[in-house]
């Protein structure tokens, strides 16, 4: 057996490892299904906001805004608390001593949190068309929602990979990860449109997946084509995210195994 | 003298509260992170007005975003209830002469506290940004009612957090639906006119739905009186129905041997 | 003191229901300390939460200074001070001062009595250096200084500690138990429980033996050393392997322990015949003295071994 095709052995099985790791805490933990549970109602939430004064046309602004939200939250609530949690019990020192690819145990961890993530986005649109009838979710080119909507999971992946360094190293990760919820989505204009926000902020918007998330989806809703340029920043930004965050993970490897110990980080 | 004794209670367990604040926040992550994503998420509501297109919209989601976020805060509390269990806490405080009730509040005070500095600070800032010209004297009314908030609230919070130490596992979930359900139905976001005639009712028993009525009665300059009475009512009886839920949980614990 | 008739603790129901508490009846006097020993599992700390109101009794009663445990808890509460030892039991996040002074109001102290209160027990227990130090960074030995500074707090009669020299040093455990004398001196009724021997030994005033809920036996550390007194224990010196192995060999010899300068020989019935033949093997440093609180133990309770 050559050293190449052992540690893509290595990468497998700790990649597996790390699925199915997460996969059990997210079964057993209910507090996991906090953004799903209270997706439904800030679905309702937001709807109702545009709805109640007359504007139902900006029903799927709101839609979309929130389900880019519950979506994000839960990815990043579940992949960070997890992670977190296993940091607090030291099962990261463990793994210096196991023979495992610690960055494709974190990535086959940050996929199934990543996926998990999307239950609120569908439960969102379910939820939508139930109370507000099918009206307010028009949706007239799927195919292009959907292809954004892969094009969101890879972005996602790479954002949710890009942060787990943070988890694995610092004790206020819960807070950081707070932080990075409604200034996010405020600068990204997932409900309203960045061109309502101060001209010198926009730049800033453009550099978030959300950002292009958020305008994919709201066009290929409309069926207004022009969803070439979103997904293709969501890619790219997928690309570089993924990149950012396994040379940041290698950082931490090496950081580990030269102190032994993570906690003191 | 017992109130005094509960009062020294209550305050000692703010320095409690105020010990996890630090432990999860450094200086700069509370001011930027902690503070910076309360008073976004405030402004993202008033910026769903400008969507809407009008300047009543603006200010409506403002003033209810300011509103909600001390009362969002109220319901960390069940983070905080679950967290005397987790600790170890709970048999100590049974066998402590001290009624249980001011050690739980004020465990989970940090939370009210910084809803209500995001909301005031929302306020202020919303206020400039959007040129929504209300006066000094509204303003004050405002941060009154935003720092009112959390104390007629906290009584709900609690009934969260002695429901969390049923389901210890669950805390997140609880706290987090809790707060869903208080911007879905206090009138917050959008009027409670709208919702069906059958949940109005449960409005009407959640304190924040009173402090947000008000907030609008001082925006609109009509009075105040029975909006700020009813609020003080509601939250007094939330109060009392927390205060024999934790007495019911210490028994509960005291009956089946579980404090953890 | 403290009196209890018939007390019975079950948890769970039906076929998993476990007795903790089999129908106890136990008492200590006044100013007296008194410890509890039992292998896990036995209901040691069944019977001290009970005492100290936190676990209610299923059946039977529970008499703390006057109070009944279930109708007076109040009243029981303002009689006592409580350490469950352990790493938790602490407000994570505080220092060892704050959450020492957490508790003085919490028992009822003033606002300026319990700090000044606070630094009394720290200093008494030797935490003088350690009072801004953050609880959750202690050792388990300085955190059951830390419960012991807590029972400390006020004047109230009676304090309960649930295994308090867990963890601890050598030293810091022969302080606990200097501690404990003053506060005998003092005139506090102390009731322990521990696994270590030795210190029941030179603290209790009386010793109660527990096994699956129900008393095996209750006397002074020297009585139940002459509980079995058909056991003896020969300790001699300068014991040579072959002379060992010799004596060890004799039908009445139960068990051995060490070798050379300093052997033990457990025995059942007359020691005459091992002493003269111990005598015979020319060891003169010799002597037969009743079983240690140690042997009485393990003669009631080595047949469990690791179960519980």
């Amino acid at each position: 057996m050559t050293a190449a095709s052992s540690s893509l052995r290595t990468a497998g099985t700790s990649f597996n490892a790390g699925v199915k790791r997460q996969w059990i805490i997210l079964r057993r933990l209910p507090d996991y299904l906090s953004f799903i549970a209270m997706s439904p109602l800030s679905t309702i939430m937001f709807i109702a906001i545009v709805r109640s004064v007359g504007r139902d046309d900006l029903g799927i602004n709101a839609l979309i805004g929130v389900s880019i939200i519950t979506t994000w939250q839960t990815g990043l609530f579940v992949a960070g608390d997890t992670l977190a949690r296993d940091r607090q019990m030291g099962v990261f020192e463990l793994n210096l001593a196991a023979p495992v690819s610690f960055r494709s145990m974190i990535l086959g961890r940050i996929i199934v949190a990543a996926t998990y993530s999307f239950i609120p986005f569908f439960l969102s649109i379910g939820v939508a068309r139930l109370v507000f009838g099918s009206g307010v979710v028009t949706i007239s080119d799927p195919a292009s929602m959907g292809v954004v909507l892969l094009a969101t999971w890879f972005a996602s992946l790479g954002a949710l990979l890009m942060m787990s360094p943070i988890s694995v190293l610092s004790g206020r990760s819960t807070a950081i990860f707070n932080g990075l919820s409604y200034p996010l989505f405020l600068l990204a204009g997932i409900v309203v449109p960045i061109e309502f926000l101060p001209g010198w902020i926009r730049p800033f918007s453009s550099i978030l997946f959300m950002r292009w998330s958020a305008e994919g989806l709201r066009n290929g809703a409309a069926g207004e084509g022009a969803i070439a340029r979103p997904v293709l920043w969501l890619i790219l930004s997928g690309i570089v995210m993924l990149a950012i965050g396994a040379t940041l993970l290698q950082v931490v490897i090496d950081r580990m195994r030269s102190t032994g110990t993570i906690t003191n980080a | 003298m017992k109130l005094i004794w509960s009062l020294q209670v209550f305050a000692r367990s703010c320095t409690v509260a105020f010990a996890h604040e630090r432990m999860m926040h450094s200086w700069w992550t509370w001011a930027f992170l902690w503070m910076g994503r309360l008073i976004a998420e405030i402004s993202f509501f008033a910026l769903i007005g400008r969507l809407i297109g009008n300047a009543d919209a603006v200010s409506f989601l403002l003033v209810g975003a300011a509103m909600l976020a001390p009362a969002y805060g109220t319901m960390f509390v069940a983070q905080a209830v679950r967290g005397l269990m987790f600790d170890g806490l709970v048999p100590y405080m049974i066998a402590a002469p001290a009624p249980s009730f001011p050690a739980a509040l004020g465990r989970s005070v940090h939370w009210c506290v910084d809803g209500a500095v995001a909301g005031s600070l929302g306020i202020v800032i919303g206020n400039a940004i959007f040129n929504l010209g209300f006066s000094l004297g509204q303003m004050a009314g405002l941060i009154g009612l935003v720092v009112l908030c959390p104390v007629v609230m906290v009584g709900c919070g609690l009934m969260v957090g002695t429901l969390a130490t049923r389901l210890p596992a669950a805390s997140n979930l609880l706290s987090g639906v809790a707060r869903a359900i208080l911007g879905l139905f206090c009138g917050a976001t959008f009027a409670v006119d709208y919702l069906p005639t059958f949940v109005r009712p449960i409005s009407e028993i959640v304190p924040l739905t009173h402090i947000v009525r008000t907030a609008r009665a001082v925006t609109d300059g009509t009075p105040v009186f029975t909006s700020v009475m009813l609020s003080a009512l509601t939250g007094l009886l939330w109060v009392g129905a927390a205060n024999f839920s934790i007495r019911n949980q210490f028994e509960r614990s005291r009956r089946t041997g579980v404090f953890s | 003191m403290i009196t209890c008739r018939g007390l019975r603790r079950t948890f769970g129901a039906g076929e998993d229901e476990a007795v903790a508490l089999d129908g106890l009846d136990f008492e200590v006097q006044r100013g007296e300390t008194h410890c509890l020993l039992g292998p896990n599992g036995a209901g040691k700390t069944t019977l001290v939460r009970i005492l100290s109101t936190v676990l209610l009794p299923t059946s039977g009663s529970a008499v703390v200074n006057g109070f009944d445990v279930v109708d007076g808890a109040d009243d029981v509460r303002r009689s006592l001070r409580i350490s469950l030892g352990g790493d938790r039991g602490f407000h994570f996040g505080l220092s060892v001062f704050e959450n020492v002074r957490f508790w003085a109001t919490m028992y009822g102290l003033g606002w300026r009595e319990a700090t000044r209160e606070s630094h009394r027990v720290l200093d008494l227990v030797g935490l003088a250096d350690q009072k801004q130090a953050k609880a959750d960074d202690l050792s388990r030995g300085m955190k059951q200084r830390v419960h012991l500074a807590r029972t400390l707090l006020g004047d109230v009669p009676l304090l309960l500690l649930d295994e308090p020299t867990t963890g601890m040093d050598p030293v810091a455990a022969r302080s606990f138990r200097e501690l404990i004398g003053d506060l005998q001196a003092a005139g506090r009724t102390i009731l322990l429980t521990t696994h270590n021997m030795d210190e029941a030994e030179q603290l209790a005033d009386r010793i109660t033996m527990l096994n699956h809920g129900r008393v095996e036996a209750t006397d002074s550390p020297t009585a139940l050393r002459h509980l079995f007194a058909d056991r003896t224990t020969v300790v001699a010196s300068d014991v040579a392997d072959s002379v060992r192995s010799t004596i060890v060999a004799m039908p009445n010899v139960l068990a051995a322990r060490g070798e050379g300068d300093h052997v033990e020989f457990d025995l059942d019935g007359d020691p005459q015949s091992v002493l003269q033949a111990l005598l015979d093997a020319g060891v003169v440093q010799l002597r037969a003295e009743p079983p240690s609180l140690e042997q009485v133990y393990l003669q009631m309770f080595g047949d469990r071994g690791m179960s519980v």
